[in-house]
């Protein structure tokens, strides 16, 4: 059975962890990173800071929470909205498609707030916020990316290289998942064309291969802007695009040039 | 177990500490052999997986039947988790989506609120576990698994089914809680579910259980009182206990009927990611792409780890599920590999055959070193044969395990946890037969909010008596009857009155002792809380519950294990992203060796030399295990089997004069 949204599989690639990022131990807090909070009636219901604890302010009056961290960006929710918008979030298709809408909701309440210009600080992928942006104006409406990480050859071998599928429509990430290949042989399973080719049959849509090592690929995502590095690897063909499609070449070097 | 030894002492065959999970419907069908034998590679004998209902009744390629003939062929066993959970990889946990359009099939918590599970692959709001509809679709797909296990058994190939168990769970019931509530404290507030079928079952249930003739005494007109406003509060938790008991039974029974020899286990699986305790947590933490809140999530398997739940009258192996879809996955590995040692330790060691462990995503699992999995696999070898088991020194018994406690809990955790630092010395049951049937406990303290009956009074007495000491509240929720045979039972014994702030009366009881104090009103702040502080440390004293140890560092936490081939087995965590060096003290000298190497080579040569203070030096997220021997803790030790073995004597007299004098009550005899 296939499971249209695999978010393990997502998770591993788009924001690969443990093994692969740096630090795999104990990482100690950063005394700048963004804090959040939920509170109700001047009260801090919940907080959040990565590698932080702030359990101890749980209770506390809102006031002492700002004060402490007066010189971090500290985002504050209202209990009340965020309940609301868990709510209303349920008629959204699929996890990814629900937390857009968080992040969307969370970050039109902080341009209401004192300081109309903030961004919410939030970690995104750089491919995932391309596809997004202003590529889906230039992309087709409806389109998948085929991505093969594969493995350094000395590990070896097609079993430790991963792929997935993410399949896009209408400017919404519709589906991602480890896709099927056992209709191909072992033998076109090895060929890069004949892999998107079957996949452009089987999905109804069009693909665009992406073959990169996976060292690469986990560097890059630990990276908000990595475009002149991956536009470097398309020119040394250590990352493939399969079929070659000038016009994504263009998108991904156009980015690189304008060093975002 | 994964990569299990030859176990010399098999003691929990088929319910290993450590439990993989491997989804049967996230494998390809063909792919599926490959990926078994690629277990067993990796020494995988044992693996669970959820069937979620849903994933069974669009199972058009019989994907379930190949995967259990694929596991039979590779003589692989397989546990199969039947209720619906939360953190299933499947849309909506694997309920049927028909179900979710119905808004009277949604379960509504305390605060008005749909109950909402926010964990990947897709936030959905609980359904009611009391809708008739649900109930009779669950009740019917329960009946499904059970004729598909039973046509298996006849018609499969032979011994298909010889290595497979049935897991029943306790399901969304403690999921049913405000996370308002439960951010300030986990199980903060009235769990519950609250919506209007809820209710037709509450009114129903409530009317049936108040017309019992106890509650009627002395006139008829007293069962009002009952059913009076005041009591609402009181008879919910009393009825969403219930309502759960009765669930968790019937569930049994439909799996029950044709699938004989398939073993059917029932387990209480904690998933803390999707807890309404971590549910701001985790969304903020989605907002900002960030990792775990480890703190919350190790704060969280500490308050599961109290909760002792049940299925007609034996407690359920509590396991603790750890995802891989939400917070956890993102930890760094060394929480990571802390927060299952922890989790391995608590739930672990409890409830004896019938004990827990973890549950955990195999990938999750493979992703941590070599060396870590075979620390771990030796302790759950240790835990999983009976050398290392936790001893609940104290039981708390109140009327709903998912709802909070009175102060007088907290205060006893405070005491136990925050200033002691030990942690699993405390277990807090709703069932009276697991009080009964409890034979590790030295203390029973009673929730002022216990509705009291002669029944619930004669079975507390009796525990008491075997050497206990019982704190009963003077609360207005005792029966007429309940409270008759307190005072018959007290009006003949001498007795001490004490006012620490509370006031209490202290009996001596048989071998044990009674206490029975008053609640402080309502609403006193500091100085109850004071009051509530200083019976508990009396109480616990009277008792004689002391800590094997303590540790000069707050921050640090310990886990005392009963090592069966004598001392404890002590566990210090250190769950805080530094290194701690610290003093361990003991009450009377102590020499302690390297329990790791005590439990491979058993031999502690490198032992130190007798003393009552140790300096130690704990890494950040660090687990040291030690070996402890001394004088004081084998006496210890001996007098407690000693107890249990004249207990156990007793109620063998008992049983023998029952046969041999039929018509004697027991409550009759003066020898027992």
């Amino acid at each position: 059975m296939d499971l249209s949204n695999d978010w393990r599989k997502f998770q591993e690639v788009f924001f690969p962890t443990a093994k692969t990022a740096a630090g795999a131990g104990v990482v100690q807090r950063d005394v700048s990173a963004p804090v959040y909070s939920v509170v109700e009636k001047d009260i801090v219901v919940a907080g959040y800071c990565e590698h932080e604890d702030l359990s101890d302010w749980v209770g506390s009056p809102v006031g002492d929470f700002k004060n402490q961290f007066r010189n971090r960006e500290i985002v504050v929710l209202e209990r009340a909205q965020v309940d609301q918008w868990m709510n209303d979030g349920l008629s959204k298709p699929g996890f990814h498609g629900q937390l857009e809408y968080f992040r969307s909701m969370a970050e039109a309440t902080i341009k209401g707030g004192a300081r109309g210009d903030a961004k919410l600080p939030t970690r995104t992928h750089f491919l995932l916020e391309s596809l997004k942006g202003w590529w889906g104006n230039i992309l087709p409406s409806a389109f998948g990316i085929y991505l093969r990480l594969q493995a350094p050859e000395a590990v070896g071998v097609l079993e430790a290289s991963q792929d997935i599928l993410v399949i896009y429509r209408r400017g919404a990430l519709e589906s991602f998942n480890a896709p099927d290949l056992s209709g191909l042989s072992s033998e076109r399973r090895k060929q890069p064309g004949d892999v998107v080719k079957y996949l452009s049959e089987r999905y109804l849509v069009p693909v665009q291969g992406v073959y990169v090592g996976a060292q690469d690929w986990a560097r890059w995502s630990q990276d908000s802007a990595p475009w002149s590095e991956v536009a470097v690897a398309l020119r040394s063909s250590r990352m493939q695009l399969v079929p070659f499609r000038w016009r994504v070449a263009t998108l991904v070097a156009t980015r690189a040039f304008l060093g975002v | 177990m994964p990569g299990s030894e030859k176990n010399p002492r098999p003691h929990r065959v088929g319910n290993p500490p450590i439990q993989l999970l491997v989804n049967y419907w996230e494998m390809r069908p063909t792919a599926m052999g490959e990926r078994l034998d690629a277990l067993m590679r990796k020494g995988v004998t044992e693996v669970s997986t959820f069937v979620p209902w849903q994933a069974v009744e669009a199972d058009i390629s019989h994907l379930l039947t190949r995967f259990l003939q694929a596991a039979g062929d590779r003589k692989l066993g397989v546990t199969l988790v039947l209720s619906p959970e939360v953190g299933v990889h499947y849309p909506n946990s694997g309920i049927p989506r028909d179900i979710f359009s119905k808004p009277e099939n949604t379960a509504v918590h305390a605060k008005g609120s749909p109950a909402i599970v926010n964990l990947p692959p897709n936030c959905f709001s609980l359904p009611s576990l009391l809708s008739p509809e649900f109930i009779k679709r669950y009740h019917g797909f329960l009946s499904r698994m059970d004729h598909f296990l039973g046509d298996l058994s006849r018609k499969g190939a032979p011994g298909i089914l010889n290595r497979v168990s049935l897991v029943l769970t306790g399901s969304f019931w403690k999921y049913y809680r405000a996370p308002q509530h439960s951010s300030l404290s986990a199980f903060g507030g009235s769990a519950g579910d609250y919506s209007s079928a809820a209710a037709v079952a509450y009114r129903q249930r409530t009317e049936l259980f108040f017309s019992q003739r106890e509650f009627q005494e002395p006139s008829p007109t007293t069962a009002q009182r009952w059913r009076s406003r005041p009591m609402e509060e009181v008879n919910r938790r009393w009825f969403n206990q219930q309502a759960e008991d009765v669930f968790r039974v019937r569930s049994g029974q439909f799996v029950r009927r044709k699938t004989l020899g398939v073993r059917v286990r029932d387990v209480e699986l904690f998933t803390p990611e999707a807890d309404p305790g971590f549910s701001y947590s985790h969304f903020l933490q989605n907002l900002a792409s960030g990792r775990g809140d480890f703190a919350r999530l190790s704060a969280l398997v500490d308050e599961a780890s109290c909760r002792m739940s049940q299925v007609d009258g034996t407690s359920a192996a509590p396991y603790l599920h750890w995802t891989g879809l939400g917070g956890f996955r993102s930890l760094p590995v060394a929480e990571k590999q802390f927060l299952i040692l922890k989790s391995l330790l608590l739930m672990g060691t409890q409830g004896g055959v019938q004990g827990g462990g973890i549950l955990i995503d195999e990938e999750e699992w493979f992703s941590l070193s070599q060396g870590f999995r075979a620390r771990a696999e030796a302790l759950a070898r240790s835990i999983g044969s009976g050398d290392l088991t936790l001893k609940k020194r104290v039981t708390y018994l109140t009327s709903h395990l998912w709802s909070d406690a009175s102060p007088l809990w907290d205060e006893l955790q405070a005491r136990l946890i925050s200033q002691a630092g030990q942690l699993g010395q405390v277990r807090m049951v709703a069932s009276l037969d697991l009080l009964v049937a409890d034979r590790e406990a030295d203390l029973l303290f009673v929730d002022p909010q216990y509705l009291l009956t002669q029944e619930s009074i004669t079975k507390i007495l009796n525990w008491a008596k075997g050497g206990r000491v019982v704190a009963l509240p003077r609360s207005t929720l005792y029966t007429e009857a309940a409270r008759r045979e307190l005072e018959r039972t007290c009006v003949s014994l001498q007795h001490m009155d004490i006012n620490l702030g509370l006031p209490y009366r202290l009996f001596p009881f048989g071998e044990g002792k009674l206490v029975i104090y008053e609640t402080p009103t309502a609403g006193a702040g500091a100085e109850a809380q004071n009051s509530w502080r200083s019976f508990v440390s009396a109480v616990l004293s009277v008792a004689g519950v002391q800590a094997s140890c303590s540790v000069s560092d707050g921050r640090l936490r310990t886990v005392a294990l009963e090592n069966q081939n004598g001392g404890i087995g002590l566990f210090i965590l250190n769950g805080t992203g530094r290194a701690v060096s610290a003093d361990i003290m003991f009450p009377s000298e102590v020499v302690i060796s390297d329990l790791a190497s005590l439990l491979v080579r058993e031999s502690d040569d490198g032992a130190s030399v007798p003393a009552n203070r140790f300096a130690l030096e704990i890494p950040p997220c660090g687990v040291l295990p030690l070996a402890i021997r001394g004088n004081e803790i084998t006496q210890d030790r001996e007098r407690r089997l000693a107890q249990g073995e004249a207990e156990q004597l007793h109620k063998a007299i008992a049983s023998a004069a029952e046969l041999q004098l039929g018509e004697l009550q027991a409550s009759e005899n003066p020898w027992i």
